[in-house]
């Protein structure tokens, strides 16, 4: 797969996020999630499997999403948040 | 004058106990007008007391101090004997795996008040599933598959999740651990009620054994966790797979259990429901009649049938282990969107303005304290003390230089 394929995954993933989220996620709270820290962050890091589909590179976001917002609230749970 | 008789609801987990202690807890000023005594301000402190009791911690990753946790459960005695009423109940699950000095302990503690032994039971072919799905929301992987073969097969030391389940779900060792110190006819079964019946008739077994009129009590309570299903499950488990050694348990209890579970997977449509397979309903049913054995030794408040009420056959649903991969990619996939939503409601809906994770990569496991995650009951961590005050002491330096800063 070449790397403009392999963006194409990257890029579908992130279009697909987008419509996921839609208007519940501000601009600019979109553009710093998804542009900023999957695109940005962690795709760039970690580019998509020669073989990935969609669902799959997203399903491999889910731990880097959760591990994000850990080290945002820093890595203590918000207040009033369970804790049992 | 000390109340005559403290009830202690020992569970086990998921016999009902967080309906009972929802009932309990909502209605502590009605129980209080009835002469019963609920120690402690809240569910949340008398966990901590029994906690303290037991010499037990809250979370893997919290540290612990023997000392500060007996002066809990010391505080939980002295309340039940400055009560003037004639009835005091705890009502703490983890208590099902009270070892005999804490047993000997309790009973020690709040002499001369007589302890009484409530015991809940449930039908194993509900109570399995069940308990695998609490496992998931606390961080463990196994497979439904590899539980079920570990419970039907606990000597297998391959997998330690069977010893586990029948130390806390298998009466004859449960009561006879209390049977140390409290004798047999002080001991009271209370049955779970099979699927379909009243309501509240399991508040009402249990008030009965506490000697408190059912009625007039607020029966709304909050309620227990939803049954997942075999979809909702095996993707639960990825996400444990994903983060169990990479987030803190608070932080896993507010983003994982209470978010990803409660709130995005207990909320899909659950086209595959969690049953045990046929094929383990025989050896499932040959424990629940050795356990209606055990507990016809005992004052049974219910009725025994109820252990072995009908299986919920679904023969057509897959097991979390036979789901279509295609299915929880799918259902995974839409949680990293809820995911977004989510952390962006965090932030305000506007840009993260702290350090981007390029510049302030995630503490390593041992920062975090989660060196060795045991993925199995009763593994340790590995080095956990010495590089958690390493941790501390640098977070506390970092965190100094910031507010001077």
């Amino acid at each position: 797969m070449s790397d403009r394929q392999r963006d194409d995954v990257s890029t579908r993933a992130v279009r697909r996020l987008e419509e996921m989220v839609g208007d519940r996620v501000s601009e600019e709270a979109r553009t710093d999630l998804i542009a900023g820290f999957v695109l940005g962050e962690v795709l760039a890091r970690r580019p998509p499997a020669a073989d990935a589909d969609v669902d799959t590179v997203l399903a491999e976001l889910v731990g880097d999403l959760l591990v994000e917002q850990s080290r945002r609230q820093g890595n203590r749970p918000l207040p009033g948040s369970i804790t049992d | 004058m000390a109340p005559r008789t403290v009830y202690v609801h020992v569970g086990p987990l998921k016999t009902g106990t967080t309906y009972v202690q929802g009932v309990l807890w909502g209605n502590r000023a009605l129980l209080a007008e009835r002469g019963v005594c609920l120690p402690r301000r809240s569910f949340g402190q008398q966990t901590v007391s029994v906690m303290g009791l037991m010499g037990k911690r809250m979370h893997r990753d919290a540290g612990t101090d023997p000392a500060r946790g007996r002066a809990k459960w010391d505080k939980l005695v002295a309340e039940v004997q400055a009560w003037e009423g004639p009835t005091a109940v705890v009502s703490m699950e983890f208590l099902c795996e009270a070892k005999e000095p804490a047993v000997r302990r309790l009973a020690a503690d709040l002499a001369p008040v007589q302890v009484h032994v409530i015991y809940t039971a449930r039908d194993l072919v509900r109570l399995v599933p069940a308990m695998w799905q609490t496992h998931l929301r606390n961080k463990m992987t196994p497979t439904w598959r590899s539980y079920l073969d570990s419970l039907r097969d606990p000597a297998d030391p391959s997998e330690l999740w069977g010893k586990r389940f029948w130390s806390q779900q298998d009466p004859a060792h449960v009561l006879d651990r209390w049977g140390a110190a409290v004798p047999r006819e002080r001991i009271h079964v209370v049955t779970v009620p099979r699927s379909g019946s009243e309501p509240d008739l399991l508040w009402r077994r249990f008030a009965s054994v506490l000697g408190v009129d059912p009625a007039g009590f607020d029966l709304d309570v909050p309620r227990a966790n939803r049954s997942l299903g075999a979809v909702e499950s095996e993707a639960l488990r990825r996400v444990n797979q994903a983060v169990a050694d990479r987030v803190p348990g608070p932080v896993y209890a507010d983003l994982v259990k209470r978010f990803v579970a409660r709130e995005v997977l207990e909320d899909e449509p659950n086209a595959h429901p969690l049953v045990l397979p046929a094929a383990d309903v025989p050896w499932v049913r040959e424990r629940s009649r050795a356990q209606q054995a055990v507990f016809s030794g005992y004052e049974v408040v219910g009725d025994l049938a109820d252990l072995c009420a009908d299986w919920p056959a679904r023969p057509d649903v897959p097991a979390p282990d036979d789901v279509a991969e295609a299915d929880v990619r799918a259902l995974l996939a839409r949680l990293a969107g809820e995911i977004v939503v989510e952390m962006a409601r965090r932030q305000g809906n506007r840009r993260w303005d702290g350090p981007r994770s390029t510049e302030q990569p995630q503490p390593s496991p041992e920062e975090l304290r989660l060196v060795g995650v045991p993925l199995r009951p009763g593994g340790r961590r590995r080095g956990g003390a010495l590089a958690g005050r390493a941790a501390s002491r640098a977070r506390r330096l970092v965190n100094r230089v910031r507010a001077r800063g």
